[in-house]
């Protein structure tokens, strides 16, 4: 039974790396090299990535490429984009941000972020609004409420088992398994090592947030959608009302018996959550 | 051959079931397990027992920095060194070290170190190190700046008592327009510095390139220790020297005792607390700490790490201690020291719950029936 678990998620690694191939390139930005994946004809969507390091073209990016251009960079430490020895704040990732849209020639965009990119995503819009078409944050960390901490995830990664109840709803699921697995092969390993060291460097101290985010968020102009699993166990539910209270045209959507990692967990909801959004 | 008395300084009274309750020993292991009374009694008798190590003709004590933990109970080690700058005559006194990316700014670490080596007559050595995995967590210090804090402030404090002040040192992390620290050490051009490693070849690149010593990280199979050192000497020969042996030192628990199974009886159990309670969490490492490839080693070596080991057959084989009779400890130590190449051994006798009485037996039959075996050797 296991061997043959290990084989079908072993196949279906293989498939999207196979899907990844045809969609990936890596460009020179000011002299940095950066990971983009592209796919998908029609309104560009920028995607920005959560900590796991989402870098090979899944279900839901496909899913997503039906209806847009999706455009999904690797942050900074991510997969192949260099330049994290030069990220020591959110304001250096903003800037690298800036200059991938430049380069992309996208004036306005519509942006989804999931969690670490949700945070990124939601503090390129208080500094560049006219950016920013429609903007989609999925369970992003960037503000704190004492009442409700975020789960240190950088403790979490000494127990496996931790972070997969943690992150997911039904951490027993298969796909939960494949995604955070007991045994990590040495290549997986060392590139959730260094998505989690390029995670610490904007969310180290102060811990996942910025306190001077949540009074920034006014500045936000586009239309938001707050999509939060309703079973989150690393970023309370609790923040989805507190981000819709800053940012002046927010609306919330929940999915139910969703965790944190709500693009796998529940690729579709989260899919059509945002096409309905977007249009 | 130097000798030196390393002392943790370890909490002897964790609870029995303390490895299944909790998981670490480190960083969120509750406070309210620290009990004040018997830690006064704990301090006092462990700085007792450091200027005994004087009195018996050790070569030099030691002293380290960690924070927040039942490990070691120094969380400034430059406390206690004060103290035995006063209260020792002859050792050298090795603070090894001061974990510099906790200090801010690092010239703390250039005063204090200036003091205890005035007040010491010249006697101290200044260790310097990143600080363990876990401090990043305590601190909240962001682990991913923490080699480049460490070389930046570094290289400020070699200034500082190198460099007539007052000066500037502007840096990335540090922004320091006076840089003036009084006092200055007595030791010129500054104390002899050590630094402790775990066998990573980026520190032992640093370390060979400014002919500092090398001091090897204990709790590792005898081979990993061998591994370490032939590299080290190789980085000293790349920089175009053949290493003295005193740039080496190795750490070992060692327990000296009338008879082999005499010294076995009363360490074991004192091993055992500190392998598989005390070690708890000590390799918890904040992403970012190290490099990529360092991390995958660590894990790699993760199974000849002491608190892996299960039997004493493989604490044996793999000197992870030297336990015996004042011949049985000679010998292995004898061997030991030419097979790894190095001129400091720093014992560390105290170890885990090892009782005072025991330790400070242990410690005499060393002084008067190995040390000078072993010099000779």
């Amino acid at each position: 039974m296991l061997d043959k678990l290990k084989s079908i998620q072993y196949a279906l690694k293989v498939k999207w790396y196979e899907a990844t191939l045809d969609r990936l390139r890596v460009v020179d930005i000011n002299g940095r090299k950066v990971q983009l994946m592209e796919g998908g004809e029609g309104e560009p969507l920028l995607y920005l990535h959560s900590a796991y390091g989402e870098n090979l073209w899944m279900p839901f990016h496909q899913k997503l490429s039906e209806k847009y251009r999706v455009i999904a960079p690797a942050h900074p430490g991510f997969a192949q984009t260099e330049g994290i020895e030069d990220i020591d704040s959110m304001e250096d990732m903003i800037f690298h941000y800036l200059d991938l849209m430049d380069y992309l020639g996208l004036k306005e965009v519509n942006i989804a972020g999931v969690s670490l990119g949700g945070w990124i995503a939601a503090e390129f819009a208080t500094r560049y609004p006219d950016r920013v078409h429609r903007l989609a944050l999925a369970a992003p960390v960037g503000l704190w409420m004492d009442e409700h901490p975020v789960t240190d995830l950088f403790a979490l990664l000494l127990n496996i088992e931790k972070l997969r109840a943690t992150n997911f709803h039904d951490p027993e699921s298969a796909l939960a398994r494949m995604l955070v697995p007991d045994e990590a092969d040495d290549d997986m390993k060392a590139e959730a090592y260094k998505g989690m060291a390029a995670t610490a460097r904007l969310a180290w101290n102060p811990f996942c947030h910025n306190p001077k985010l949540a009074r920034r968020l006014k500045r936000i102009k586009s239309p938001t959608l707050i999509l939060w699993g309703d079973d989150d166990k690393l970023v309370p539910t609790a923040y989805a009302e507190e981000w819709a209270r800053h940012i002046k045209d927010s609306r919330v959507v929940k999915i139910s018996e969703c965790g944190h990692l709500m693009m796998f967990e529940k690729e579709d909801e989260f899919v059509r959550s945002l096409t309905d959004f977007f249009g | 051959m130097k000798f030196f008395f390393f002392h943790l300084m370890a909490w002897q009274d964790l609870p029995s079931d303390f490895e299944k309750k909790y998981d670490s020993a480190w960083i969120w292991a509750p406070n309210t397990l620290f009990d004040p009374e018997k830690g006064g009694r704990l301090y006092n008798e462990y700085i007792d027992t450091l200027v005994y190590a004087d009195e018996l003709g050790f070569d030099g004590v030691c002293v380290n920095e960690h924070h927040q933990n039942a490990y070691g109970l120094m969380p400034s080690p430059n406390l206690i060194a004060s103290i035995l700058a006063r209260q020792t005559r002859n050792v050298k006194i090795a603070v090894i070290g001061n974990a510099l990316p906790l200090y801010n700014p690092p010239t703390r670490v250039a005063e204090e170190f200036a003091m205890l080596d005035c007040i010491s007559g010249g006697r101290l050595i200044a260790g310097f190190v990143v600080g363990g995995g876990p401090e990043y967590y305590s601190y909240g210090i962001n682990p991913t700046h923490a080699r480049e804090m460490f070389r930046e402030a570094h290289d400020l404090i070699i200034r500082a008592w190198t460099e007539p002040g007052p000066f500037r040192y502007f840096s990335k992390h540090y922004h320091l327009n006076y840089v003036n620290p009084w006092p200055r050490p007595i030791q010129q051009p500054h104390p002899q510095i050590w630094i402790p490693g775990v066998g990573s070849i980026e520190t032992m690149e640093f370390v060979a390139k400014r002919r500092y010593a090398y001091m090897g990280i204990p709790y590792f199979h005898i081979d990993v220790f061998k591994r370490t050192f032939d590299t080290f000497r190789d980085c000293c020969n790349r920089e175009g020297y053949e290493p003295d042996p005193e740039q080496m030192g190795w750490i070992v628990p060692v327990h000296v005792a009338e008879t082999d199974e005499q010294a076995r009886k009363e360490f074991e159990p004192a091993l055992w607390y500190f392998a598989k309670k005390l070690l708890l969490g000590i390799t918890i490492s904040p992403p970012g700490y190290t490099s990529v490839k360092s991390a995958l080693a660590i894990d790699k070596n993760r199974g000849k790490f002491l608190h892996s080991i299960e039997t004493w057959d493989e604490i044996e084989k793999g000197v992870y201690a030297i336990v015996g009779s004042p011949a049985t400890v000679r010998d292995k130590l004898s061997y030991y020291q030419k097979h790894l190449g190095v001129g400091n051994i720093l014992t560390s006798p105290q170890i885990g719950t090892l009782p005072h009485e025991i330790a400070r037996r242990s410690m005499k039959m060393f002084a008067e029936e190995v040390m000078p075996y072993v010099r000779q050797a």
